[in-house]
């Protein structure tokens, strides 16, 4: 080979080398799609809102962050010294408790899942009409994970857009009625225009339904009785749902699910990666029954740690003769599941208990199979049933009469609730009696604190449970290590 | 430098010499007669050339003599070589002298050149008796022949030098001293009193001048260097029989901490040039065989053990067989690695393998068998204490407990999991060639079983190097290595470890059944670990990889001084994790079986065009120009797949698990870089040396608006002993000052930062889990790599014929601009931060390197020492405040502004409440505060014990590092003693927690039998409980530990057999040796071992033991021999 031979091949080396080097060094994901080229078409924009669905999976929403909205009311027991558990029940908790900052951290998550599916929305090129139901789904998420902050928080920082860099990102907190005045605006959007049924594989996605329903329990907080009913009224209306014939018929793993009573529920699958099932089991069910075929439940004392949680003995005594939903709310002495482990023959409760308490909650204990795993059961968690709708139906109506009722539009739906549990009908309500009402139906299903701290009674019942609060506790603090990143936020007073 | 020209010959002499000369190629002249005039004046050199060339002969010479002697009037006769040396050297003062018939060596004429013959009396003396004396000159290392060593009679001017097998023989007097010298190696002198001398060995001096190093896409002549560079050699890297080579580095070179982050056989090391100087990754990047390789140890060397939360990972770079190196440079300042530019903050490091030389073919045999054991046991109870322990913790009444002295001491757990284990290596490589073609070729086994039950590494690996010369003028070659490495990992460095569990698991229970099936622990005694011998051994957990690292080049000279070169390079890696659990069920523990699988497949290639131009204008100016472009791209995909309940556990195949339980789950990902590079060298007449250097990198991991980077480099060297005022110091031999400052950056930061992704996530609809697409980041376009801002200052000084060398460097290294993940709320919804060049870390350092010869002669004493200290402070975090380092959500350390990076960060342990009133008088701590609990300062003095009492306990990272080597011999005899010294790191002993914690059932550490009881009023050990209400196990200065310690790394005594034997057996070396590692560690660290590490190589986790794979002690015996 000589030079002559050599320089040309050289030159055209280096000439190959120079072409198109912006096109070599442009290497776009192969395993991600990039908000560059997703948003497209209604069938992605459809995907993104399914994945908006995922901080409700969370463990930390459903399963740890059921105890913000349990634990604090008097109907748990924490045992033991549980970091993240017992000062929420005693009323210690600090700006640095994981649980707390945990639900916040998710529920700003789901609002900004929403946030960006709406913004994107907004630059798709298909009609408003295609789109009004996509928006309107991706606002229900969004008012729904707002709808919880503003009841624990009080007034916090409202997120609207997709976080890009550059922009402000730390925002101070809106006041509690600039907050309700978003989640209602969703709300009333989603009631417009999501589907009153779903099928196939929308089953479980909000609907027209959950979004009137949701907009009644907005109203019946925001004490606007008066729209509280007309929403109420307006799910009963549709039609599509009622109540099961046996209240049992929604804790049983076989018909819990998406079933005719169930307005919206958070969906889940077992055994999958963590996070797709619920997990509440093993928060509830007792330590060394067998019942999970795991190391079980810390719904009792377990060598190694404190208990989670167990009933308060306060509900335990609670219950009426002969309500039909105790057996389904928490386990007691012999009482007998067939459906818990149903291939061993099902499930009998220690006499004496497992617990404290002497029971341990039932809802969600479903025990193993197939399917079912020890933090991950297929079971739904019941965001809002009818049961829920007809008892705000009678509180909205007991509230517009003036705070009792003999109305038949208050006591028709209310009776109708009593009746399932196998209880007598009552010709007058008023506002204890609804509160005990919902108490007992809704019992650990996330719903207690909640009412309480709408009842004006929250005080004065949890001094009957032993727990002296001042105003300042009706509020959590807002996490530690918000504060210190932005500068704007200002601590719940009190903390 | 001495250079060896040869014709088609004088292959064999060119194996030496090109050892020597550092594997240079030797230049060849085969057809430029033509152009050349004849009757002009012309170097001595250029004739030498064309003497060789024409008929096919070797010359050694002298380069930098020859060139600079001329002569007249000489043209080729086509006569003889030695009749055209005899005229070409006639009026010059040099002569040769023929060695064999296609050998020559030039030499600088002594008074009467006389081999063979009788000396002439130079005295007047009455005639003394003279010896015809003999002997044969070997290179003390290799044991090598050296061939053409002068001989000089001391004080006569006459002489001989050696043959082709290194003998000679010279009659003198009795009594006299000849004179033995060698370029590059140190003179001797020996007395002839009998005519048979023997075998002589020379030495090399210590780190010659004239020694080649490699540098970036090139090589240069040591005394060239301009950066600071430190070089470790063959024979330092084969001392120890490391399984990987970053191993072999350390303690080897100033400026260069190295710990192993796992002493499992083919564990994590982390390698930090110069300080940390980033918060992504402090790894330095490879360079093997001119292919780029970055140690992230994540994609390619994954094990399952991370996804059980904790863990170390396994090192990417053992797939490369140490025994095929031949050398290892590390480029440490900005004027030596900015030609690596976006990917050189971290430093370099160039690893070359063996390659053939033209001479007569060589096979070499290497084996070492060796036996490796834990170094120190950890004193916990034995049964008879346990069961005093357990009553007085006061959980259920065991009956047996009652009378615990009769109990034995029952099972030691150390002794379970640790065993003694074997490890052995095998190592043939073939090499030789002739002019036209040479080769290397190897194959080699290592098998190294771990200290822990169950963990073993294996490698085959085979290297072909082949070069070949077309003609003078087009070269072709290639490197390619081969490996296949399969680990047996054990879940490690985790508090579910098996390290870790085997300290606390209790004696009473045993390791197996009667039965042989294992145990559990009885039910009475709950705990939240299971048998550490069982989950060693039952889980099968493997890592395979096949690798497969190749590349081919073509050089051309295009003209006399311009050279072409390309590089065409691949980098394959096939890897597969397969972790089998069998179900099991005993004590409080029962499990179901389960398979997880993990395959990954990562491909890489690089195409490299370089232009050499080297000039010397007037003789004075010499230049050396490269330019380079280079392209370069890497792509993988991995996939995962796993399912539960088998069968039964005797197959442990994916398939026969639970087809309803199976995941699944996979990705890829691609990036590409593509440079642009220059470097000059200016070396003016000896004296004064420029370089500068710049690179233009374009990297796909940027986005558009800010897709290149310019990192510029430059230094300057002045050696001074060049300078006249210098010449008439004859002790200075060297000396030399370097200053050089550049800009080199860092861009491992993932592969797609810059874009807004999205992420896939399973949603559950019904009964079916549904993927759904969420944003993943939030998106930063602009986003660039780290840039690191270099200045170094050195000194380099040689004393008495180099045999006292000291290197000196002093360095500031500041990244302005390192990544640092935005600190944004929780607001902005969780998305993963964008990476923001906000951060500023600074390392500045002193690195001092001192080789001295101390005896010569027959016994021999070398030594060599290294001191590095480095100082890091991380000057700016801007908005994100403090870096939190946990382990197992955890926090352990913290990085916060104007601290060094990764501190322990905790509270101060005071003592031990010695009453309730103490209790009472103090700090409010927690509810249950009882006297026997810790008690923690009170920094801020407001009464009350909280995070606000957390201050920073130490650094994990060394004061200062010294490390020494002695090498002392004696005939066939050397002894080599390598010590290792840290000093003034801290460790944070996790371990104790729990194995001190008094708190639960598990076993405890012999140290609680001194704990708090009121009858007892300890003040360093607490109390036990149960609750542990005050929280006494909480990070503090209780578990900080002072973990400096001293090493004796290596000690090996080996034995070469002499020369006359290897003739008999017709073997040119055997070298047989026994060699022990870690023989003895001088520490006050508690634990197995006070070299822990960084956390899989997270630059702000250093030094915490969590249960970390102690390395081992251990003796092996080996053999080389060369045939």
């Amino acid at each position: 080979m000589n030079t002559s031979r050599i320089l040309p091949f050289l030159l055209m080396l280096s000439l190959l080398s120079l072409v198109a080097c912006d096109d070599f060094l442009d290497r776009q994901p192969l395993d991600q799609l990039t908000v560059n080229n997703f948003y497209e078409t209604v069938e992605e924009v459809d995907l993104a809102l399914l994945g908006s669905y995922s901080p409700m999976m969370d463990v930390e929403w459903t399963g740890k962050g059921w105890m913000l909205t349990e634990i604090p009311s008097d109907n748990t027991l924490p045992g033991g010294t549980d970091p993240e558990f017992t000062p929420i029940d005693r009323f210690t908790v600090t700006a640095d408790n994981p649980a707390i900052s945990n639900y916040w951290r998710l529920h700003y998550r789901q609002i900004t899942l929403a946030n960006t599916v709406i913004a994107r929305i907004e630059e798709m090129t298909i009609s408003d009409t295609e789109k009004a139901p996509f928006q309107a789904e991706a606002q229900f998420l969004r008012a729904l994970a707002y709808f919880d902050l503003v009841r624990l928080w009080g007034g916090i920082p409202l997120v609207t857009t997709p976080p890009e860099f550059g922009e402000d990102l730390l925002l101070p907190r809106a006041s509690v009625s600039e907050v309700y005045d978003l989640i209602i605006a969703d709300f009333e959007t989603a009631a417009i225009h999501l589907p009153v049924q779903r099928e196939g594989q929308g089953i479980g996605r909000a609907t027209r339904g959950a979004a009137l329903a949701y907009l009644s329990k907005v109203y019946l907080t925001t004490r606007d009785y008066l729209a509280a009913r007309d929403a109420a009224k307006a799910v009963v209306d549709l039609g599509t749902y009622r109540l099961m014939t046996d209240f049992s018929e929604n804790f049983e793993l076989e018909t819990s699910d998406n079933n005719e009573e169930s307005i919206f529920q958070v969906q889940y699958t077992g055994c999958g990666p963590f996070g797709t099932g619920n997990a509440l089991q093993a928060f509830f069910a007792p330590w060394g029954e067998g019942i999970t075929k795991d190391r079980d439940g810390w719904g009792s004392q377990i060598p190694t740690g404190p208990v989670i949680t167990n009933p308060n003995t306060t509900i335990m005594d609670s219950w009426e003769e002969g309500d039909l939903r105790k057996k389904w709310t928490v386990m007691t002495s012999n009482e007998h599941y067939p459906s818990i482990n149903a291939s061993d023959g099902g499930y009998t409760y220690p006499a004496g208990g497992a617990s404290a308490s002497a029971g341990n909650i039932k809802k969600y204990v479903v025990g193993s199979g197939p399917d079912i795993c020890f933090m991950s059961t297929p079971q739904n968690f019941h965001l809002v049933r009818y049961a829920d709708v007809l008892l705000t139906l009678a509180e909205s109506t007991m509230e517009i009469e003036g705070g009792v009722s003999t109305n038949t539009v208050a006591l028709d739906p209310f009776n109708a609730v009593r009746a399932r549990a196998g209880l007598p009908a009552l010709d007058q309500i008023d506002r204890d009696i609804i509160l005990k009402e919902r108490r007992m139906e809704f019992a650990f299903e996330g719903q207690r604190w909640f009412d309480l701290l709408r009842s004006t009674k929250a005080l004065e019942i949890m001094l009957l449970h032993g727990r002296i609060l001042d105003t300042h506790n009706l509020l959590f603090p807002i996490p530690a290590g918000e504060l210190e990143i932005n500068p704007k936020l200002d601590q719940t007073p009190g903390y | 430098m001495k250079h060896a020209l040869t014709g088609f010959g004088g292959a064999c002499l060119v194996l030496l010499l090109t050892i020597f000369s550092g594997g240079v190629t030797p230049a060849m002249a085969q057809h430029r007669i033509a152009s050349i005039g004849q009757q002009q004046e012309r170097a001595l050199s250029t004739i030498m050339d064309e003497i060789a060339t024409y008929y096919t002969v070797s010359i050694i010479y002298d380069t930098e003599q020859l060139s600079s002697s001329r002569t007249r009037n000489w043209q080729l006769s086509n006569q003889s070589a030695e009749y055209d040396l005899n005229r070409a050297l006639r009026h010059t003062n040099f002569s040769f002298q023929k060695l064999n018939a296609t050998t020559f060596v030039i030499k600088k004429q002594l008074r009467k050149p006389s081999p063979n013959r009788p000396a002439p009396v130079t005295s007047s003396k009455p005639p003394v008796r003279t010896i015809n004396a003999k002997g044969t000159i070997l290179d003390i290392d290799n044991e090598e022949p050296l061939i053409g060593v002068n001989i000089t009679v001391d004080g006569t001017g006459t002489g001989t030098v050696t043959d082709f097998e290194g003998n000679f023989s010279i009659v003198v007097e009795e009594g006299s001293v000849l004179v033995m010298s060698y370029l590059g190696y140190l003179s001797q002198e020996i007395t002839v009193e009998k005519a048979n001398l023997g075998i002589i060995r020379m030495t090399t001096n210590a780190r010659q001048l004239e020694e080649v190093v490699v540098v970036g896409y090139g090589s240069q002549k040591r005394s060239d260097l301009t950066g600071a560079l430190s070089s470790v050699s063959e024979r330092e890297i084969k001392q120890l029989p490391n399984t990987g080579l970053d191993q072999a580095l350390q303690g080897r070179a100033a400026g260069v901490f190295i710990t192993q982050n796992s002493g499992a056989p083919g564990g994590g090391v982390s390698v930090r040039i110069r300080g940390i100087g980033s918060t992504l990754t402090a790894e330095p990047l490879y360079v093997i065989d001119g292919i780029p390789v970055v140690n992230d140890n994540q994609g390619t060397s994954s094990n399952f053990a991370e996804l059980d939360g904790g863990g170390q990972n396994s090192n990417a770079l053992n797939t490369i067989n140490p025994s095929d190196i031949e050398s290892i440079e590390i480029l440490k300042d900005a004027s030596a690695t900015a030609i690596y530019g976006a990917r050189a903050a971290n430093g370099v490091v160039i690893i070359t393998t063996k390659r053939g030389a033209a001479g007569r073919s060589s096979i070499a045999f290497e084996s070492f068998y060796g036996v490796q054991e834990i170094a120190k046991k950890v004193p916990v109870l034995n049964l008879q204490e346990y069961a005093e322990y357990y009553d007085a913790v006061g959980w259920e009444t065991i009956e047996e407990f009652q009378r615990p002295e009769l109990l034995g001491e029952g099972t030691d757990w150390q002794d379970a999991v640790f065993r003694q284990a074997a490890m052995q290596n095998y190592q043939l490589t073939v090499s030789g060639g002739n002019k036209q073609t040479r080769y290397a070729l190897s194959g080699g086994y290592h098998y190294k079983e771990g200290i822990v039950v169950g963990s073993d590494f294996n490698r085959f690996s085979t290297k072909i190097n082949l070069d070949h010369s077309f003609s003078d003028r087009v070269r072709l070659g290639n490197s390619l290595l081969v490996s296949r490495t399969e680990e047996n990992i054990t879940f490690n460095s985790n508090s579910q470890g098996v390290v870790y569990t085997g300290l606390l698991m209790v004696p009473n229970a045993p390791v197996r059944n009667a039965d042989g099936s294992f145990a559990g622990p009885q039910e009475e005694i709950t705990l939240s670990f299971d048998n550490p011998v069982a989950r060693a051994l039952e889980t099968n957990d493997v890592n395979r990889k096949t690798r497969l690292l190749a590349n081919l080049y073509l050089e051309a000279d295009i003209l006399k001084n311009l050279t072409y070169r390309t590089e065409v390079g691949t980098d394959l890696i096939f890897s597969n994790n397969n972790t089998f659990f069998p179900s099991f069920s005993r004590g409080n523990f029962f499990g179901k079986s389960g398979v997880r699988e993990r395959t990954s497949n990562n491909r890489f290639w690089i195409n490299k065009h370089l232009l050499t131009y080297k000039q010397t204008i007037a003789q004075r100016h010499h230049l050396t120009t490269l330019v380079g472009f280079e392209a370069q791209a890497g792509q993988y995909e991995w996939l995962f797949a796993s399912r539960e309940n088998l069968p039964n556990n005797q197959l442990e195949s994916i398939n026969l698990g639970d087809l309803g339980q199976q995941q699944t789950n996979g990705g890829s990902g691609h990036w590409a870089l593509m440079s642009w590079f220059g470097r000059l060298n200016y070396n003016f007449d000896e004296r004064w040396l420029v370089t500068g250097t710049v690179r233009v990198d374009g990297s796909s991991r940027f986005g558009p608006n800010n897709r290149y980077g310019v990192f510029p480099s430059g230094a300057v060297a002045w050696r001074l002993s060049q300078e006249k005022f210098l010449q008439d110091v004859e002790a200075l031999d060297n000396l030399k000052l370097r200053v050089g400052v550049g800009e080199v950056g860092n861009q491992e930061i993932g592969l797609y930062s810059y874009l807004a992704n999205l992420r896939a996530i399973g949603v559950a609809q019904g009964d079916n889990l549904i993927t759904g697409f969420i944003p993943d980041n939030i998106a930063k376009p602009d986003v660039r790599w780290e840039s690191s801002f270099q200045s170094n200052i050195g000194l380099d000084v040689g004393l008495f014929k180099n045999r006292i060398e000291l290197v000196a460097d002093y360095y500031v290294k500041r990244a302005d601009g390192m990544l640092l993940p935005a600190l944004l709320p929780a607001t902005a919804g969780s998305l993963t931060p964008p990476f923001v060049n906000i951060g500023e870390i600074e390392n500045r350092g002193i690195e001092l390197a001192l080789r001295t010869v101390n005896v010569t002669g027959p016994f021999e004493w070398r030594s060599s020492v290294n001191f590095t200290r480095n100082r890091n402070a991380v000057v700016n975090l801007v908005s994100t405040g403090s870096l939190v380092g946990l382990i197992q959500s955890l926090p352990v350390t913290r990085t916060e502004e104007n601290q060094p990076i990764s501190q322990f960060y905790g509270y101060v342990m005071e003592g031990i409440f010695q009453s309730q009133d103490e209790v009472a008088e103090s700090a409010v701590q927690a509810d249950g505060t009882r006297a026997g609990d810790v008690k923690f300062a009170d920094l801020n003095n407001d009464g009350v014990i909280n995070e606000e009492d957390q201050t920073f306990l130490g650094s994990p990272l060394p004061d200062f590092t010294l490390n020494m080597t002695q090498d002392f011999s004696y005939k066939g005899f050397s002894l080599s003693v390598f010590f290792q010294g840290v000093f003034g790191n801290k460790v944070l002993n996790l371990v104790r927690r729990d194995s001190e914690g008094l708190a639960g059932l598990n076993n405890q550490l012999r140290t609680v039998m001194d704990r708090y009881t009121p009858e007892n009023p300890s003040n360093t050990i607490p109390r036990n409980t149960n609750t542990d209400p005050n929280n006494n196990r909480r990070i503090s200065t209780r578990f900080i530990e002072d973990a400096s310690f001293i090493r004796l790394k290596n000690i090996t005594l080996s034995y070469s057999l002499p020369a006359a034997t290897l003739e008999r057996i017709h073997c040119q070396q055997i070298r047989i040796y026994v060699s022990a590692q870690n023989l003895q560690t001088w520490t006050d660290y508690s634990g197995y071992d006070p070299e822990i590490g960084s956390f899989n190589q997270n630059p702000i986790i250093n030094g915490v033991d969590n249960g970390r794979y102690p390395i081992a002690r251990s003796v092996t015996f080996g053999l080389n021999a060369n045939f």
